[in-house]
Order: structure tokens, then sequence, then C-alpha cells
């Protein structure tokens, strides 16, 4: 854990780092040749005024903004190369110090420690009868299932520093992470969190203390973004385990990643690379891919139709959702309580930063298993080296492992499997229909779909036969109950425990049984939750990406 | 029949008694297997709705914290999937509970999982607004009512098999529900012996009214009663062997399985969870003519 | 073997055109170690200085002094910064199997085989991810004809790889005055260029012998190269590539060559013979054989249109007329002559498919 004193540390090296890099070439060989002190300053100050144009004018910290702007302005006229300078180290070290935010170890320390209880508590609350009656209190432990290779977990955090990559889904996903890491006897995660999160009326009070730095995505400057990835990488120089979201923001669609956000990984390249260079002690860094996987997620409605606006190419942050709404956080988990939901948490394989999985001991491994010493890739004639466009192309295949075991990793829940058959017997049903036709043509109010109910348990018998091969060849993990569905060659559990689920927490269902029928009553989210299935294939269904063709949404 | 206005899917019916109904199958006119007709309160569910007070509870339940009897969920899947367990068979539900805890009572079935092709409700705020205050907890003329309302868009053939309790007249109203569908118990003594029972007259006569339009032949194949009340069984020992109580989901499941109606695998599922004791089959003998009513019980 | 200078390249492999290359580096000046399967090919480099076996009737050429050829894959590996693998396609993994167990990240390769893994489809590149440590990876393709090249005729080459030092290292030793060494980043591209284009040699082949002129000819080639590109595209190429040495340059050469092996093929079937006794009469397998039912499969599976790639598998595997097979060319509707997926994806970024990356 950070003390005040090496927050202050941080930001100085952060600060540093950014003002050395203005003028030399960037990493990212988009960026195009690079920058004088003057061109920086001029870019910052035309991306903060436009931004700022937009913001609400009476707002405090908008007014600070433009007085700020204002000032720098007037002084940048007439500023020699030094006064320059100057200036921007004040921009870059604003920056960070917005970033990095009023966090105190010791308030976390003792969030990390009242949060799980607290929850718990709070859900006791839902049920009179429970809280007055002799029954069990319900625990979060027991809802939410940590699973895979934890086990190294420990004793990899004491050789490096961990970086744990999760899908993303959900913001409840970095309360659960914290809620994992507190449960296996981990010190706390360091991650960068979207403003809007703090400015969540729920959470908001917390996310600095729950070892949250601040993001905001409205900030356009590639002045600010360099100092994001700074923080990131000096933190985890500075030996923070940390936590980031490889995908960027929440998949909008339901499916897991198809692509990470390259800047960001790349900080673990480049910190392990650094490490190298300086000679630090424990310089390894190790990345451990993780997947959260719900049953029923708590904001699908705005995802899945910002994915579809996305498609459609109105791209917004989404600032107010279920996330701020306590009456959907009462419905969400009141749900996954009652029906006994299980959302999981799985630890993949820990890889170092070139995408090679590392043993319980941190050694790299080749793909055949066998030992290797990761410097090498670093290394010219003996030597590491810096090399940008090296480093990039690492990042990538990085990249693509972090997918690959996010695939094999992700946990598939019953509402996923029903969800998928009924997509496909709808989609078979109008080949000619494209995916806006096709959402349009399904759900009530307009001709309500229905399937019968033995057709359903056809495909999705085929669906699980298939699902059972992909299993036993690891390339897929299962819930409890799809197992129990396989095993017991019993779809009647798993459409039991689907339908009990779809109609539970979301305000219409996605899907109702009436006699032997089964209705689908909101199309959209019954695409978002066959997502999850997408990308691999299954009963010769085209993939996502073909719905949308090139340009399609953020995570395809 | 007119529309509730906030919930489409719900029929009120008025005649011939006041209650609320939702059917979402209907049945091919050449079905000739069974169908399972079932009461909640006490056959299903650990609740009270006969009483008061009981009654005023459920809405403030949350649907998980009804209880089920032990092992009747899974002897409703059984029922439902058949011997193949994939059969999907009709299954009704007749239940007294008002309509105004239809939420919490078709919640309960999502989460467990419960089939159910239709279910009637007794309209008793209808009964209250009527003042027919001795209606509120007789039963007789609204459970004729509607096994006779699901009988006539049956079909003819239907093998009809019937799951109640000994805390009320369950019995008794299966069996002359099957006397009234052969066409043994109609008119005026259909009539006399619901007013014997304490049924309101023009109840009485609406439900003669209504079995007189139906085609008479013999539907009904089993009366299943669950031994609440009286564990030995006393209760069911007034009726033939075409009566049996079960003291557990489990002991009636065995003899479900037996006679081919349930799954090997549905009977275990429900043995699992409950299956002390055996089943108790009514001990009068057959009446020649083949009524199923006592006799003693008509009028 | 008395040259004591530590060599910083080794050559994997001295079949044909892996003796050239070694030839080319050694002459070149740089100490080079060059790996034979078979002790006594070594001893022959070595002492003789001549590859009888798979360079023969160049009378006046001696092999670079240069060149050390050992049979050991470990002493030809160990400890060397830069190493070329020229393995044929179907001997690769097994070689680089091998290779997994003495190579280290800190070592740079580059391979010059053409061809796809049979039954997966997998590039060379991809085989070597799958096996070894390596990470800094290329390949090596273009217009090369080994004979040519050992006589010191001028040539160009491409060098592809994501990773500069690759292609830089690459450069360093085998650019000379004879031989102009470009480089790419698309390494699907090039890989996929060096492979496809070997289809489109058969039906040259055939062309050539069936008398059908030049002008048919350059109709194959054209519309063959673009067929290739879509494929190509589809797979995560970019489109430019296939204009460049290791596509059209690439393409050309083999067309135009009647001793290329695929030109052979096709020319044998064009004279009435069956696959069986084609390649018997060649003594060997050529490359396009395997790649036509390769590339069917796929454009099936990506449900991509090539007439052409189509044609020349039902001749080959199917045993179709080859005039038979010209005349469906002929009747088939008439498409743009730039492919719109093409132009699409020469404007923006190519798709990624199932095996780019």
């Amino acid at each position: 854990m950070l003390s005040a004193d090496e927050v202050a540390k941080l930001v100085s090296e952060v600060t540093e780092r950014v003002i050395m890099r203005v003028g030399s070439p960037s990493d990212d060989p988009a960026a195009g040749p690079p920058r004088t002190l003057g061109e920086t300053l001029d870019e910052t100050l035309w991306w903060e005024q436009e931004r700022l144009r937009e913001q609400d004018p009476n707002d405090e910290e908008t007014l600070a903004d433009k007085q700020f702007y204002a000032d720098l302005h007037r002084q940048l006229q007439h500023a020699n190369a030094l006064e320059q300078r100057r200036l921007l180290q004040q921009i870059v070290h604003r920056y960070t110090h917005e970033i990095a935010g009023n966090f105190s170890p010791t308030v976390y320390k003792l969030a990390a420690k009242v949060a799980p209880p607290m929850l718990s508590a709070l859900l006791t609350g839902l049920s009179p009868r429970r809280l007055f009656g002799r029954e069990a209190i319900p625990r979060l432990d027991q809802h939410v299932i940590i699973e895979g290779e934890v086990d190294n977990l420990e004793r990899l955090r004491e050789r490096g520093t961990l970086v744990v990559t999760p899908t993303h889904s959900s913001n409840l996903d970095s309360l659960l992470i914290g809620f994992a890491v507190h449960e296996l006897g981990l010190p706390p995660l360091t991650y960068g969190a979207g403003l809007s999160l703090f400015r969540n009326p729920i959470v908001g009070k917390f996310m600095h203390n729950l070892g949250a730095y601040t993001v905001d995505r409205r900030k356009r400057d590639p002045l600010y973004k360099q100092t994001l990835k700074a923080f990131a990488s000096v933190s985890l120089e500075f030996g923070q385990d940390n936590l980031f979201f490889p995908g960027g923001s929440r998949s909008r669609s339901g499916a897991i990643e198809r692509g990470l956000k390259k800047g960001l990984l790349g900080c673990s390249v480049s910190a392990y690379r650094n490490n190298l260079m300086r000679g630090k002690p424990n310089p390894d860094i190790y990345v451990v891919p993780c997947t959260i996987s719900y049953p029923l997620v708590l904001e699908a409605s705005t995802l899945i139709e910002d994915w579809l606006a996305e498609v459609g190419k109105s791209r917004y942050i989404i600032v107010d959702d279920e996330f701020s709404r306590w009456e959907r956080w009462l419905d969400f988990l009141r749900g996954m309580f009652a029906l006994d939901l299980k959302i999981h948490i799985r630890f993949g394989r820990a890889m170092d930063p070139f995408g090679n999985p590392v043993d319980a001991a941190g050694t790299s491994l080749d793909p055949k298993g066998r030992p290797i010493s990761a410097r090498g890739y670093f290394e010219v004639d003996g030597e590491v080296v810096e090399d940008p466009a090296r480093d990039a192309e690492y990042t990538r295949e990085l990249e693509r492992r972090i997918l690959a075991e996010f695939s094999r990793q992700n946990v598939i829940h019953p509402t996923h499997v029903l969800a998928f058959a009924c997509f496909e017997l709808l989609r078979r049903a109008q080949p000619e229909f494209d995916l806006y036709r096709l959402l349009s043509s399904i759900g009530a109010g307009r001709s309500e779909q229905s399937l019968a109910l033995p057709e359903v348990e056809e495909e999705i018998e085929l669906l699980l036969e298939e699902l059972e091969r992909r299993f036993a060849a690891g390339q897929i993990r299962l819930s409890s109950v799809v197992t129990e569905a396989i095993t017991n060659d019993d779809v009647a559990v798993l459409l039991r425990a689907a339908l009990r689920s779809f109609g539970t927490y979301h305000p219409k269902p996605v899907v109702e049984r009436r006699g032997v029928r089964l209705h689908v009553c909101d199309a959209k989210l019954l695409f978002y939750y066959r997502n999850r299935l997408d990308g691999y294939a299954l009963r010769d269904a085209p993939a996502l990406a073909s719905f949308t063709g090139p340009g399609g949404a953020r995570h395809v | 029949m007119a529309a509730d206005h906030e919930a489409p899917e719900y029929e009120l019916i008025r005649a011939p008694f006041p209650m609320v109904r939702k059917l979402q199958r209907t049945l091919a006119s050449d079905y000739d297997g069974p169908a399972f007709i079932w009461d909640i309160d006490k056959t299903w569910l650990d609740t009270q709705i006969s009483q008061v007070k009981g009654m005023l509870k459920i809405p403030f339940e949350f649907a998980v914290d009804k209880r089920a009897l032990p092992g009747t969920t899974a002897l409703l899947h059984a029922l439902r999937g058949g011997p193949s367990d994939r059969a999907h068979r009709p299954l009704f539900f007749i239940t007294a509970s008002p309509p105004f805890i239809r939420k919490a009572i078709e919640r309960k079935m999502l989460i467990d999982g419960v089939e159910f092709d239709g279910i009637t409700y007794k309209d008793q705020l209808e009964v209250f607004r009527r003042r027919e205050f001795g209606s509120l907890r007789e039963h007789t003329a609204f459970k004729l009512g509607a096994l006779l309302l699901l009988a006539q868009v049956f079909p003819e053939r239907i093998k009809i098999y019937m799951f109640g309790d000994d805390a009320e007249r369950d019995a008794l109203i299966y069996c002359m529900f099957a006397d009234i569908c052969a066409g043994r118990l109609r008119g005026t003594q259909l009539v006399e012996t619901q007013i014997k029972l304490g049924v309101l007259q023009h109840y009485a006569r609406d439900v003669a009214a209504l079995a007189e339009q139906l085609p008479a032949h013999e539907r009904v194949h089993g009366v299943h009663i669950n031994l609440i009340r009286a564990p030995d069984g006393r209760r069911v020992l007034g009726y033939d062997d075409r009566v049996l109580g079960y003291p557990s989901a489990g002991a009636v499941a065995r003899v479900l399985h037996e006679r081919g109606l349930i799954s090997e695998r549905g009977r275990d599922r429900v043995e699992q969870v409950e299956g002390a004791g055996e089943v108790v089959f009514g001990q009068a003998p057959r009446d020649p003519d083949g009524w199923w009513t006592p006799r003693e019980q008509l009028a | 073997m008395s040259d004591t200078r530590a060599a910083q390249v080794s050559v994997l492999g001295a079949g044909n055109w892996g003796t050239t290359i070694a030839h080319l580096i050694g002459q070149n000046g740089f100490t080079v170690k060059l790996w034979a399967r078979k002790q006594e090919l070594a001893d022959e480099i070595n002492q003789l200085r001549r590859n009888s076996r798979y360079i023969s009737g160049l009378e006046g050429v001696q092999l670079s002094a240069n060149i050390v050829a050992t049979a050991s894959l470990a002493e030809a590996v160990r400890g060397v910064p830069l190493v070329f693998i020229v393995i044929p396609s179907q001997a690769f993994r097994s070689v680089c199997e091998q290779l997994g167990e003495l190579v280290e990240p800190s070592q740079l390769a580059v391979h010059a085989t053409k061809g796809l893994e049979l039954g997966t489809y997998k590039r060379m590149t991809e085989i070597m991810l799958e096996e070894t440590c390596l990470r800094r990876i290329g390949v090596l393709s273009g217009p090369n004809i080994a004979r040519e090249m050992i006589e010191g005729k001028p040539a160009g080459t491409v060098v592809a790889s994501r990773f500069p030092r690759v292609i830089e290292l690459a450069r360093a030793h085998l650019k000379s005055r004879q031989l102009r060494v470009y480089a790419n980043t698309d390494v699907v591209g090039v890989e996929l260029g060096g492979t496809l284009k070997n289809i489109i040699a058969i039906a040259a082949g055939m062309a050539t012998q069936m008398q059908l002129g030049e002008n048919a000819k350059s109709l194959l080639i054209t519309r063959g190269l673009s067929e290739v590109a879509r494929l190509g595209v589809a797979l995560g190429a970019d489109p430019m590539t296939f204009s460049g040495l290791a596509g059209i340059g690439d393409l050309m050469v083999t067309c135009a060559s009647p001793i290329s092996r695929n030109h052979r093929v096709g020319a044998a079937l064009a004279r009435g013979m069956n696959l069986t006794e084609a390649i018997n009469s060649l003594g060997m397998v050529a490359e396009g054989v395997k790649a036509s039912k390769i590339a069917f499969e796929l454009t099936n599976q990506l449900n991509i249109r090539s007439p052409l790639i189509h044609g020349v598998y039902r001749v080959v595997h199917e045993g179709l007329d080859p005039r038979a097979a010209l005349s469906e060319l002929m009747d088939a509707a008439v498409q743009d002559d730039i492919d719109p997926s093409l132009v699409r994806a020469a404007n923006g970024s190519p798709p990624r498919g199932p095996h780019g990356g």
C-alpha cells in the first residue's frame, strides 16, 4: 500500500516522465511526428477549451478549469521555451493530481474490511421474514464463486507485481474483484475508474478508498491520455498491484471482449522493461486474465441499447444507468439471493507481459511448457534495449493471449444457453432479416414471437452437446446447472433455471413460458444474453461481427 | 366473459361463480392422454389460505418464503414430464385463493419451475361485494364451476387425474365432478346436493345449468388426496378405491409410477425429498352404477 | 571447419533454396552455419563446397567458403542471434519441435518456406509461435529462382516482420549489389502470396501447354491474382502486399518460368495425365497441388467467390478436363475489373480473418 509520501512521489515521477516524453517520438506509431513544446500546449488548450464549452457553465469545477486555462492562455502568449516548460509542468501536475485523487490508504484499508459484510447486511433488509426469522442471513461469498488458478497468486505477488485483467460487463465488476481479492487474502488492487463512478450516488464516495484513481473519458487531450498511461506505468513500477479492464469499457453487446485497449495493456510490457533496465529487485510483472460471469447483468438493458445505438454510430458516454439507481440494485441483489444465482469470478493462468504462461515460481514457460528467460525478448546483444515498435508487437500478442484465455475461462449460465437457443430458432425462421429487422420483429407490442417448448428443448439439447465437447476440450467453462443438465441429460433443469432468472430481475421478462410455448418479451435482452456465447461458432450461427460489418461496435 | 383491464391475460368470470382465470394452452381435440388438476393450498403449498389470517399474510410474503409441501414440486415436475420426462402433459390449478395474491403464487411457480397451463382463482372480492359472506369459506360451487368450465374446453376423451387434500372437501367435490361428467349427477339432484353442502341456491342452479351442457362421458380416472389433517387416511376411507390418500409425495409417486404416469427418474426425485408412509385406498365397495360420490352425501 | 569466427547467423535446411541463402550470406562476408539433415551432405559442403543433391549442373560455381555446414541442429542454432529456417512445409513443424528445445527468447528467426500446413491451414509463422518461444520472427519471400541467384544474377526479395529489428538484421546479412531486400510489415500477406500464387502457376502451365496465347495467360494471371488477394484479405492480409514483390512479383516469375514445378504440373495435366502421373513425371510434389486443396476449402468456408482456384482444384483433384474447366471460366458472369472488396480493404483496415492477426 502506498503512503501519502509515496503518492506524492508517484505524482512527481509521472509528471517528470510525461514532460520528458514531450518532444520525443511517441510509442504509438499512429501518433505521427513528435510535437514541439508549443504545439503540445496549444493542443491541450484547444481540447480542454473544446471540452469545457460543453460543460455546465455553473459547475464549480468547470469554472475553476476555465479560469486555469484562461490564465494559461494569457501566459502562453509571450512565454519563452523555459516558461513553456513550466506551464506544461503545471498542466501535467494538475492532471496527475486529479487522477490520483484524494487517496487515503487508511480509509481504504478500513473500507476493504467493512464493505463485504455491509453489502450482506444491506441484503438482509430485503426480506422481512428473513430478517426477523431464524433463517440464515444471505452471504455474499455463497453467491460469488471465486475459482480458477488462484493458488499461485499470493506467491506471484511476492515475487513481482500483479496486473489483474478481467472481462467487463458491469460496474459491479470492480467491487466484486475487490471482494475476491479480499477473500483470497491479497492486498487491494489499484485501478482506474471512470469519472461517472465517482459521481455515482451509491458508490461514488467510496471509490477513491477502494483503490480507484480517476479516468475522465471526456478529456480527449493526448497529453491527458499520456499522463494516464504514465500513471498506470509508474504505479506498476512502484510495485502496486493493478486492476484494469483491458476491454476499456463495459461490453455493450454482452459478448466477451474481442479486442483490448493496447495503450494501457502496453504498460505491463513497458513497466517490466523499465524495471529490468533500472535493475529493480522483483522486476517481474504478472498479467492475470480473469472472467466475471453473471447469470443476469445489472445494466444489461442500458448496455445493449447503447450497443445498438453505437452500431448506428451515435456514440455517447453513459452517465446514468441502472448502476446509479438504488431500486435496480435492490432488484438485482434480491434476484441474486432469492434465486440462489451464482456469479463466477474465474482466474485464468498468470502470464508474463509477453503472454507466456508462468509457473508457480513465476518462471515464464514456452508453448510446450519449457522454462525460458523472458528477459531475452528485450535483449539485443545481451542488453535490454528500448524499442517501441517491438513492444507494441509484444502487446498485440499479449492481447491475443488474454482474449484466448477469456474465451476459455468464460463461464456459461443457463440464461446464456436459453437465449442462444431461442435467438437461433428465431433467426433461422427469418433468414432474410438483418439484425435490426429481426430484433424489431420480436417482442411484446408487435407480433410477439413465441416458440414451441419442445422445439426449444431440442435446440438446447443440440447446443449442450456442442458445449459438452468444447468443455471437454478446455475451450469453455460451464456453470453448475449447465453441467447438471448435461450429466443428467436433463434439459428441464436448465430451462427452469433460465426462465426463473429471466422472469425475475428485468422489468419485462426476457423470455416467458405460457402453457407449452415460450414467449420472447424482450428481444434486445435476448440478443444481449445470447452474445455471451458468440464467437464459439456454436450451431453454425453467424458471429456477431457479421451482423454489424466493419466499423461495428466497440467490442467487435 | 370480460377481461381484466390491468392484466389482459386473465378472464373475469361471473357465472356459475365469480372467478378469475388464466388459460394458456388449447389441447388438440383428439388428445386422449392424461390431464392433471391440482389444488394449491395444502396440496402444493404449505399455506393457510382458508383462514383469513393466512390469506392476509400471503401478499406480504416474498415468493421465495412460501414453502412447498415436501416433494410436491418434484411431483409436479414428474407429472408434467410424464414417462418420457419431456411430455409436457396438461396441468391446471384451481385454487380458492383470491386473485390479488396471484402475483405471489405465480412467482412461486416460476421460481420452482412449476409449468402449468391454466390457473383459476376464486374471486373472493366479488363474493364479498355481493355480501354473500357464507360463500367466502365454502368452495363447493366455485370448484365445481371451475372444473366444469375446464371440462368444457377439454377434448372429450381426456383422462383427468385430480389432486387435493383432506383439509377441506376436495375428495367429495372431485367425486361429484366425476359423477357430473359421466351424467350420473345432474339436474335437481345436483342442485339439492350442493344446497345440502351449504351452497347458495342461485350458485347451485348455475352450476347445474352448466353441467347440463356437458356431454356425458367418464372423464375422471383418479382422485389423490394429500393426508394433511388425518395422516391415517380416516377421511378417505368412506370412498371406494378410486380415491386414494397419500401421507407423502413419495408414496403417491410410487403408485403413479406403477400406473405409468411418471418416469422412474421422476419418482426417484420425489422420493429423494420425501417418501415416508404408504398410500391409503378408499375402503367402500364400488357402486354397481359407477357412482364415485358416496350415496349418503347425495340429496 | 577451420573457421574460428563465431557465426552470427545460421540457415536451417540445406536444400536448393536454403543452400542458396547460405551462399548469398557467405558471399557477403559473414560466417554462416548451414544445417543439413545428413552428415554426408554437410561433409560434401564443407569439403567440396558443393551440394550435388540439390544444386547441380552449375559446374563453375563453388559454394561460399564462409559456409560452415553441420548435421547437428543444436550446433547450428545455439547462441546464434539470427536463424533462417528453410524447411519444406511438410517437415516444418517437426523441425520446429526440435528447435523448441534449443532456441531462446533473445533469438530472431526468419523462415523462407512457402506453403500452408495441410489440415490445419496454418502459416509457418503460426507454427513457429506454437512450437517455440521465438517471437521476433519474420518471413522471406519473393520472385527468387535459386539457380539464377547462385549464378549471381540480380534480384529483389521481401522480408516481412512486425519487428523492425528482424528486418534490419535479415537485410544486413542478405543485401548485396546482387540482391535488393524490401521490407514489409504484412507477414500474413507475404506468407499467403508465396503460397497461393502456386495455384495460378498451375493454371498458367495448363494455358501454356494448351497454346492459348499470351492474352489468355495474362487474363489468367491477373484474375488469379485478384482471387488470391481476395482470399488473402479475408485471412487478414493487406491487399497492397499482393501488388508487391511477394505478390505479383512472385506470381510473374512462377508463371513465366517453364521450369517451375507448378508450371510443369499444369502442363502435364493439360497433356492428359492424371495427378499421380503428373507428380511421378516430376519426381516431387508441387506446392500448388496442396495449396489448391487448402484454398478450395478455405474459400468455401469463408464464402469467397473464386472460380479460377476452384477450376484448378477440380482439374487437379477431381480429374476435370482442363478444357472443360476453361470453358466454364470463360462462360462465368463478368465482374468488376477491380474487386470492390479489395477497394474497400485498401481504403480502410482489412477485416481480420480467423487466422489473421
